[in-house]
């Protein structure tokens, strides 16, 4: 099999084409390949100087970055999407505190019902864990309620089975039902400026590249 | 008055598909809209009723290409073939019902070409020219036609948005009063930046409004206004779907021209090679001579004169519809409206006579008085008369969602597209400093232009569609990797003019300055009030997990005390420590910056899972921080930081220096349950990590030579300090004579743990009473053992003689050692024992174990007295030694004050430690650890 995508990839196919033509998820060719680039690599770098000016690759579309980064995105009144990737730093962080090997290490996926709270960690309405398989970057949120908040943690588990969070998405809507509510009272607090800020879920916020300096 | 309001709306959209090599495929796109949609459809404004208007919206990528005179040139060509095509048909065919309908195809395709050079080929001016008639309102859609709610930064919505606007201002002469959002996509906050925008109106499926909160008083009879103000016209899906509905909707007939048929693929390859592409592909030439007939594959001619009774039938059934459904629906006020928006495509396009039932309905309408109206006419009439609702997200797609542009086939796209947002407000960070290199501004702009095409919501549509999806993909693709080269090319500073005239060239699109807005006044605060001083002050980034006003150990008055005497000696120090509740996440604390924060699971019920969730958001921040301030090393402070110093140093590539001021073996003595096990292991992987070593003893180097096997020159010794202002007595009340002050008095401090040796003093207190000795101990301080000591002083009945003082403040600690003849610390295990150079510092003869690094402070009979550990007999020597030794006592307690005041300060050890900052980068390694 890996013969197959080696040719597809000296051909210039992305993953993302060699998957589908391959009829394989992405994850398993990326899998494949990043097993068969190590192999290539020599063991003993000593022996083979890197050579110098060597014709630097064009840059090309990755499956993903390599940066701490959970989205979790709108979608129907009963599902939403999530896709996330880690930084080399956090997964260090994960290895290093649970002295375990991070392809060794459980990914679980863990959801927040948060409608109308200020979330610190532990005071959602509700939650449930999704135990993923390996490999995975994004998942489909299927039969969620509508018309609630949710926040999603990409996270593990200890040894003992508690939920350990490794990153935190942004907090996303379901839709709610037609004909759901007849009344409401945040907008009314709103059309007289008894507040200032919406108290509702606006999908965009200001990033700020420096958002932790003050 | 009026029954009711019917409200037209078409939105004309093409991807930016402009290629400067000619002949692409795609190209095409614009060519068949041209001919088969936009020039139609200015036959219709030209010919229909003074009286009514409608609303017309052309995309920002659309406009820009049918403003492109490479496009222009190229279409006239292409017309100029057609006709070519035409007349070698007209010779060719023998067949009457064909050659009519070749005649008809001649004489439109001859108004076509008369119509587009009558403008100049200037269709939009043409338009512009019917808008200032009043016979249709011309309004606009974002820069690329993006899926906003999946937009991920308010400033890539702004930058959609408003440069949408501005395009149209370029070609209109004036700002759109209506917006189209694409796919009818609403989202909450998108409205926000219409408001902002000077957008009064926008269009939303009627869902959007019966999902609304509270549902609006008049359901879909009415628009509503958005919270921030932008009024919602909704799509009406009953009178919709007469037209849009593939299976029963009017362009279905059997008697309209079929779109599938079309002479390229009739004809010999010999024939026809020189009016399809270049390369033999055969591709639409436009020449369709056949009707739908019916499910069949043997298609009859197309008859003129039937499509034309048919559209006057569906012009009739479409007006009675509105009709019913206004009178059905009949509402007291605002009048009922019905808004039908539809791909203006539909009409020419996809249903090849669509212009012309426009045109019959506007006639139909007039006879049956069913009014017209614009979306901007009904606001000026009815713009009081509108609920206020908070719709939720939706489009008019597949069940209202956003299924059709995220699912399993395009989800992967939007990962890349908000990477691309993030990368370009960091971009503009870095910009707003680096004022007037217009080179690197180009760049940006361009990335700007290359994440706008990426984003178009196209791509994700024709790759769930599957048509084209080859195109889709690669175009998709090829912007966010010309995006990224782009970014390299800044950050290598290889940029030149040369590469991006290139890319400029290549996708002449929205040619206007975009990058600024990425721009954000956080950013541009941070920027111009950090500057990067090229001075000589080391920038540590000190890590510890507490600082006061958290206060569980000595490590938090260590680390506050060596932070301010390293900033005042000039060091710059930036301490990353837990949060606590009411005090601030980031304050400037004597010099020193102090950041708070708070994992993402602040309660962890396991200590040691709270210490890794605290971990993670500690890097987390130092790596952020390290975004502006380029730290020289990092100090942390026991295992506690342990993974997050180990992390930081691996991704910022500085040294690490830990400072180790107790270990889980030495408080234990040993190592016996399975968490002091793991952090055993911390600890090794902490010091392991380093590239340098403090402790505050030779004994607590010799504990980490033996117990963890480290080499000797790693570590450094340097005495924890003291600040003698912390522990002098302020009151000016002469000291209270008071029960205590004529027994000796002996003053000990600590938490009341097995550790540091209180129950020892109870033992000692009971031998001196038997002696009749008149002593008072006095032991200051709570912890688990309390209740043990105190049930033991009343069982052997030495209240006169011991007193438990529990917890006291700094201000009565001090009052204590103030009224004290001495201080007493006969602890077991001390890695260094703080306290007891504070009795020191108080001017007060100072007793200690003769163990850990208390035996290194004191030099016995010199400057205090040492005990056996763990020997009450020892205890009771050094009271007898007291007793009897009084003026030697106080000259002993003086050179402890100044041993203590002078070695011991805080300037000495601070000059030290700012010594190591610098030495470190010398002997320092990329080691960060392994996993035991």
């Amino acid at each position: 099999m890996i013969e197959d995508i080696v040719k597809l990839k000296e051909k210039g196919l992305t993953l993302q084409e060699i998957a589908q033509r391959m009829n394989m998820s992405l994850g398993k060719v990326q899998y494949r390949w990043n097993k068969y680039r190590q192999q290539q690599t020599p063991s003993k770098p000593e022996l083979t100087p890197p050579p110098k000016e060597v014709q630097q690759d064009k840059w090309s579309m990755p499956y993903e970055y390599a940066e701490a980064n959970v989205c979790l995105m709108p979608r129907t009144p009963d599902s939403l999407y999530v896709y996330w990737s880690f930084s080399e730093s956090i997964m260090q962080m994960a290895e290093q505190h649970f002295r375990t090997e991070w392809g060794e290490l459980p990914v679980v996926l863990k959801i927040y019902d948060v409608t109308d709270i200020h979330f610190y960690g532990h005071n959602a309405h509700r939650t449930f864990e999704i135990d993923l398989p390996p490999m995975t970057n994004n998942w489909f949120l299927q039969s969620l309620e509508p018309g609630r908040t949710f926040i999603a943690d990409i996270g593990t588990r200890t040894f003992d089975g508690s939920f350990f969070t490794l990153l935190r998405s942004n907090p996303a809507e379901t839709s709610p039902d037609p004909y759901s509510s007849f009344h409401d009272e945040k907008i009314e607090r709103w059309k007289h400026e008894d507040v200032k800020e919406p108290e509702w879920l606006e999908n965009f916020s200001t990033y700020s590249y420096y958002q932790k300096i003050r | 008055m009026s029954n009711g309001y019917f409200s037209l709306v078409l939105h004309a959209h093409l991807p930016y598909v402009r290629h400067n090599e000619a002949n692409r495929l795609e190209e095409r796109w614009v060519f068949e809209a041209l001919t088969e949609t936009y020039i139609p459809l200015l036959w219709v404004l030209d010919e229909q009723p003074e009286s009514l208007s409608w609303t017309l919206s052309f995309s920002p990528p659309l406009l820009e290409l049918l403003n492109d005179p490479v496009i222009q040139k190229r279409y006239l060509e292409h017309l100029d073939l057609t006709l070519k095509l035409i007349q070698k048909e007209k010779k060719h065919s023998a067949e009457p019902d064909e050659q009519t309908v070749i005649q008809f195809y001649e004489e439109r395709f001859k108004k076509i070409m008369q119509t587009y050079q009558e403008h100049d080929c200037q269709i939009i001016k043409a338009y512009k020219g019917y808008m200032d008639q009043g016979k249709v309102d011309c309004i606009t859609s974002s820069a690329t036609h993006a899926f906003l709610p999946y937009i991920q930064t308010e400033q890539a919505l702004r930058a959609q948005i408003i440069s949408g606007v501005q395009t149209f201002e370029k070609y209109f002469g004036e700002k759109p009063t209506g917006f189209w959002l694409p796919e009818c996509a609403y989202s909450p906050g998108v409205d926000k930046i219409l408001a902002e925008a000077g957008i009064r109106y926008t269009f939303v499926d009627e869902e959007t409004l019966l999902r609304s909160k509270p549902v609006p008083s008049k359901g879909i009879g009415a628009p509503v206004y958005s919270p921030h103000g932008v009024a919602l016209f909704s799509r009406n899906q009953c009178i919709s779907e007469t037209i849009w509905n593939s299976s029963v909707g009017y362009p279905g007939d059997y008697d309209y021209r079929e779109f599938y048929r079309d002479v390229a693929y009739e004809r010999d390859f010999e024939y026809i090679k020189s009016f399809i592409h270049p390369e033999g592909i055969r591709i639409d030439t436009g020449l369709k001579y056949w009707r739908i007939t019916g499910e069949t594959e043997n298609k009859d001619w197309y008859k003129r004169e039937w499509a034309i009774n048919k559209l006057q039938l569906h012009s009739d059934d479409f007006s009675h519809r509105i009709k019913e459904y206004l009178h059905t629906n009949k509402q007291s006020y605002p009048p009922q409206l019905v808004t039908a928006p539809f791909d203006a495509e539909l009409f020419g396009h996809w249903w090849f006579e669509g212009p012309e039932f426009l045109l019959k309905t506007m006639e139909v309408s007039l006879e049956q008085n069913i009014n017209w109206i614009t979306p901007q006419e009904f606001l000026h009439r009815h713009y009081r008369d509108l609920d206020t609702v908070r719709p939720c997200f939706s489009t008019w797609g597949r069940n209202q969602t956003g299924e059709v542009w995220l699912n399993e086939s395009n989800a992967w796209m939007y990962r890349h597209l908000h990477h691309c947002e993030r990368k370009l407000v960091q971009l503009a960070a870095h910009l707003s400093k680096a004022k007037g290199n217009i080179i690197v501004e180009r760049y940006a702009n361009q990335m700007v232009r290359e994440w706008m095409l990426a984003a178009s919501s196209d791509w994700a549509f024709i790759v769930e569609g599957n048509s084209a999806a080859q195109y889709a993909k690669e175009r998709f693709q090829q912007h966010i990797e010309r995006f990224h080269t782009l970014n390299e090319s800044i950050y290598n500073e290889t940029y030149h003019p040369d590469e991006i005239s290139d890319y400029e060239n290549e996708y002449p699109f929205l040619m206007t300055d975009l990058w600024h807005f990425f721009q954000n006044p956080h950013d541009q605060y941070v920027e111009s009030n950090y500057q990067t001083k090229k001075d000589h002050r080391k920038k540590i980034l000190m890590l510890s997990w507490e600082f006061p006003p958290m206060v569980v150990g000595g490590l938090a008055r260590h680390v506050y005390d060596l932070s301010r005497k390293l900033v005042e000696q000039g060091s710059e120090v930036y301490v990353i420590t837990s949060s606590v509740d009411g005090y601030p996440e980031h304050e400037v604390n004597n010099g020193v910056h102090v950041y708070r924060v708070a994992g993402k699971q602040p309660n962890f019920e396991s200590f040691f899972h709270w210490t890794g969730s605290l971990n993670i958001a500690m890097a987390e921040h130092a790596i952020s921080l390290a975004k502006k301030f380029d730290f020289d090393c990092i100090h942390a402070h026991d295992w506690l930081v342990s993974v997050s110093a180990l992390a930081i140093k691996k991704e910022l590539g500085i040294p690490l220096l830990t400072t180790i001021h107790a270990t889980e073996h030495g408080r234990n003595n040993g190592i016996t349950s399975p968490l002091q096990y793991e952090i055993n292991q911390k600890e090794w992987e902490l010091m392991d990590g380093s590239d340098r070593l403090i402790v505050c003893s030779k004994y607590m180097r010799t504990e980490l030579i033996n117990v963890f096997q480290i080499p000797e020159e790693k570590i450094t010794i340097l005495p924890n300090g003291i600040d003698p202002d912390q522990i002098a007595y302020q009151s000016n009340v002469t000291l209270q004579h008071d029960e205590y002050n004529n027994d000796l008095l002996l003053f000990s401090v600590g938490r009341l743990v097995k550790e540091k040796g209180f129950q020892t003093i109870v033992e000692a207190a009971e031998i001196l009473r038997k002696k009749g000795t008149r002593v008072k101990f006095v032991i200051a301080g709570k912890g688990p053992l309390f209740e043990e000591l105190n049930e033991k002083v009343r069982q052997k009945g030495l209240e006169q003689f011991v007193h438990l003082a529990g917890f006291v403040s700094d201000e009565e600690r001090n009052e204590w050692f103030a009224k004290a003849d001495a201080a007493l610390f006969p602890s077991h295990y001390e890695p260094f024992g703080i306290v007891a150079l504070e009795g020191m510092a108080a001017g007060k003869l100072t007793i200690v174990s003769d163990t850990g690094g208390l035996r290194e402070i004191i030099d016995h009979e010199q400057t205090g007295l040492k005990v056996y550990p763990n020997d009450p007999n020892s205890i009771v020597w050094a009271v007898e030694y007291i007793l009897s030794n009084r003026e030697r006592c106080k000259e002993i307690a003086q050179n402890g004050e100044k041993i203590a005041k002078t070695v011991f300060s805080w300037d000495s050890i601070a000059e030290k430690t700012a010594e190591l900052y610098v030495n470190i980068h010398k002997n320092k390694t990329s080691k960060v650890g392994g996993i035991v």
